[in-house]
């Protein structure tokens, strides 16, 4: 058997655990998204605490949010590529809104899964529909290629296959280097070795090097007794935060992203981001989903466990340092 | 609505003149119309049997959606779901746009329990109506009904199965030589002994063998089948009485209160009101006390009913895990089965009134209507039982919704009406950490207790638990800190993937 294909069916096992705990969260009614469901099948119905679905509701909205910003700002002309997609719904959120128009989105993950994605999304209309295709038939081996939306399979370790893989999109004028692009990570870097990981920035920052911003969900402040227990519990599932070294605080979030040619970087933990940025009335509808919440004080330590961190390069001066929470 | 009537009006075109129809028609709508009139006035009054009457007479001569809609009306309020139905569907017939044939339609299925069926009619509303407030939030309620329900029965227990109880065979289980805990005789009765035995073998994390685990809960069971949901208790003069709150599973600091305030007896008795497991990770050695020590006492131990002692709570916050991973999962059925069962409420000689949640959405509610309540259920999400579980008291007067979602938060003027309708000095109630362990709010007329210290091994508050005597029943507080326990952090049996964090 592949040596590879061993190793990342862990991490490839950790977009199963995000859709349960996501579909759960949706089923409770803490946001809407017809699509997962779709995509990830049914859930293991099995309570969970509301902590987890907080979580899950603020990483979905706060990323969202910034994504908003970024196509208004670059008045939809950008392109969007989502690192580590797993089976995340954003393109389609995104095609349902008028307003939030973009170039192009790809969603890049291992072949396994944009195997899986790509399949689903060919055989069912409920999702194929909202795809307009143009008249390039683009044949991508495990992917999927329409106007709008691409899915890639890449290794994002390997800066060369990712590298090809983007080529073919630009020599066919599916994207452009040159143009504004905005690439989401969401829980990627740390399964990678902070090597990898570094590679992955620098190359993206150099590609792109026109108008490019990174946005980050991760963990961070993990060198406490919390950050311990996570990384044995997720060592125990065959699953190693390899890349935790850049996790351990806001500072660290931040050097990588100097350490790799982005201007300027910032960083906010979810605690920061629950207490200063969420509408008053969100806040108190979500946390009487499940019962009431029974002690804020353990939201508040998770809270405190994860970070919204970004990085861009703007050399045409479009004004990428307006892109945060307000 | 009139294309219908139409196709009837070509029909008899073609049989008579047109004069003559149109002459027909006239008369038959007007005759209907008056009918009508008086049907509407009917309903009006309350008197729906004559208005369903006089709809059938004016639908016999000239049927409409409106007819239908107003008759369907009319048979909701007489409860005739099945009828309601039919009239709404028929209405919508006559006129497939007919916002309030949607509405009939959505209240028939609602009643009828077809949630679902209800939505689409409710989304349907909305749609047509964007500005009906009425409309959208039944829709948002509808919703937000099937969501739940969905999910509950996904997950529910089926309540009306045979009880666990008579699935459990004691005598197949053996107990090994190699078990050196205490040991329970053929009848399973419990003694000081026993008690005092036990309290050590769990201070150890050791386990007690599953036989007697199951003949405590059993015996329990059937002991809580014979109480009130309300229970009176009487204190004798010069003697002494304590009330303890939430507990949740912190074991050793429940040892720690039997070694502050002496342990349970029939001259020491003890109130614990709720909250016994989940979020501490030694939650079964705490019920397992806990029912030994009313089983040996019943007359002198007493519990009541928390908001954790239910299913749902149980299987978030670690009582199911923990219960499943020390024993079974049919022990766990058990518990959920003899929780329901906990009485909701104690009464101190008739003055002081002891719930885990608090007081009540309306004004007139006695201690008659708490015995009254249907306790043996899991906790619904309104009414007295949820309210009794839930509520917070609140500085401001009045009432509010609960900052919990579930139950809401009363003013001192709430506690002053409710003790003076009930003749009563104090209520005490848990539910909420305090740093002291204790708060007196209301004017001192309703008393928080909390009796788990440093509760999640996070929180640093002190734990406390009150004292009375038969004469002197103004309260004295006593807190206490945190014990050391075992490295078993807590929630340590919920949900696993909450132990990952987010992926």
């Amino acid at each position: 058997m592949d040596k590879r294909a061993v190793d990342n069916s862990n991490i490839i096992a950790t977009n199963n655990d995000a859709c349960q705990c996501k579909l759960y969260a949706i089923e409770r009614g803490y946001w809407n998204d017809p699509y997962l469901k779709i995509l990830a099948g049914s859930i293991q119905q099995e309570r969970r605490t509301p902590e987890i679905s907080l979580g899950y509701y603020v990483r979905v909205h706060g990323v969202r949010y910034l994504i908003e910003k970024f196509i208004k700002l670059t008045n939809n002309d950008c392109q969007i590529i989502n690192l580590g997609c797993g089976f995340d719904t954003t393109v389609f959120y995104l095609l349902d809104n008028e307003n939030l128009r973009f170039k192009h989105f790809v969603d890049i993950d291992f072949e396994e899964i944009t195997e899986l994605k790509s399949n689903k999304i060919h055989r069912l209309p409920s999702l194929r529909n909202k795809l307009p295709m143009d008249n390039k038939s683009l044949k991508i081996p495990c992917g999927f290629h329409s106007s709008l939306y691409t899915i890639l399979p890449a290794d994002l370790r390997n800066t060369t296959q990712l590298d090809n893989q983007l080529k073919l999109l630009a020599t066919n004028s599916i994207i452009d280097f040159t143009k504004p692009t905005l690439f989401l990570s969401e829980c990627v870097l740390i399964y990678m070795s902070n090597e990898h990981s570094l590679n992955l920035l620098k190359y993206l920052s150099q590609t792109f090097s026109q108008c490019c911003l990174f946005l980050n969900f991760e963990q961070i402040n993990m060198n406490d007794r919390f950050g311990e227990i996570m990384f044995e519990n997720l060592k125990q599932r065959s699953c190693h935060l390899i890349g935790m070294e850049s996790c351990q605080s806001l500072n660290s979030q931040c050097e990588r992203y100097k350490n790799t040619n982005y201007t300027s970087s910032f960083c906010l933990t979810l605690n920061e981001y629950y207490k200063k940025y969420l509408n008053i009335n969100e806040k108190r509808r979500i946390e009487r989903i499940d019962g009431g919440l029974d002690e804020k004080e353990l939201l508040e330590q998770l809270f405190e466990h994860y970070c919204f961190s970004w990085a861009y390069r703007d050399e045409n001066n479009l004004g990428l340092n307006k892109i945060t929470f307000e | 609505m009139a294309s219908t009537v139409e196709q009837d009006l070509t029909e008899k075109l073609e049989t008579s003149s047109l004069e003559a129809a149109k002459h027909e028609i006239s008369i038959g709508k007007e005759a209907a119309d008056m009918i009508k009139a008086q049907a509407n006035e009917a309903f009006k009054n309350g008197d729906y049997e004559k208005a369903t009457e006089l709809y059938s007479k004016a639908i016999e001569i000239h049927p409409d959606a409106i007819l239908y809609s107003n008759r369907s009306f009319a048979y909701l309020r007489r409860e005739w779901y099945g009828y309601a139905l039919i009239d709404a569907k028929k209405a919508l017939e006559y006129d497939s746009r007919y916002i309030k044939a949607f509405y009939r339609r959505a209240s028939s299925y609602m009643a009828l329990g077809k949630y679902t069926l209800a939505l689409s009619d409710y989304e349907y509303v909305t749609k047509a109506c964007p500005n009906d407030k009425d409309a959208t939030m039944k829709y948002e309620e509808c919703k937000k009904v099937v969501t739940r329900i969905r999910f509950e029965k996904a997950i529910a227990v089926d309540e009306s199965s045979k009880s666990v109880a008579n699935q459990i065979e004691l005598n197949t289980m053996i107990v090994e030589k190699e078990y050196d805990g205490p040991h329970l005789d053929v009848d399973g009765l419990v003694t000081k002994e026993f008690m005092y035995a036990v309290l050590p073998y769990f201070e150890s994390q050791k386990k007690l063998h599953k036989k007697y685990a199951y003949q405590i809960i059993l015996q329990i069971l059937t002991l809580l089948k014979s109480l009130p949901t309300l229970i009176d208790i009487t204190v004798p003069k010069k003697h002494k009485f304590t009330i303890c709150g939430d507990v949740h599973g912190q074991f050793y600091d429940l040892l720690n209160i039997f070694a502050l305030n002496g342990p349970p007896s029939e001259d020491n008795p003890y109130l614990f009101n709720g909250d016994f497991v989940d979020r501490g990770s030694f939650s079964v050695e705490c019920i397992l006390t806990l029912f030994g020590f009313k089983l040996l006492y019943p007359n002198h131990f007493f519990l009541a009913r928390g908001n954790h002692e239910s299913l749902t709570m149980n299987q978030m916050y670690g009582f199911e895990g923990e219960v499943k991973a020390k024993y079974t999962a049919q022990m766990f059925q058990l518990f959920t089965e003899v929780f329901n069962y906990l009485p909701l409420s104690h009464c101190i000689n008739n003055k002081i009134l002891v719930m885990h949640g608090g007081l009540f959405s309306k004004d007139d509610v006695t201690l008659k209507d708490i015995r009254a309540v249907d306790r043996v259920k899991q906790p619904p999400e309104e009414g007295l039982m949820s309210e009794i579980l839930w509520s917070d008291p609140q500085p401001q007067a009045g009432r509010s919704e609960s900052k919990r979602g579930v139950g809401l938060q009363f003013g001192p003027d709430v506690t002053e009406r409710f003790l003076k309708l009930n003749n009563l000095e104090y209520v005490v109630r848990s539910h909420e950490v305090k740093q002291e362990g204790y708060e007196l709010a209301h004017n001192g007329k309703c008393i928080t207790v909390f009796s788990a210290p440093n509760y999640c091994d996070t929180m640093g508050n002190k734990g406390a638990y009150i004292t009375i005597t038969g004469d002197d029943i103004r309260p004295k507080f006593t807190s206490y800190t945190a014990v050391p326990h075992p490295a078993v952090r807590p929630m340590m049996y919920a949900n696993q993937l909450s132990m990952f964090g987010l992926m």
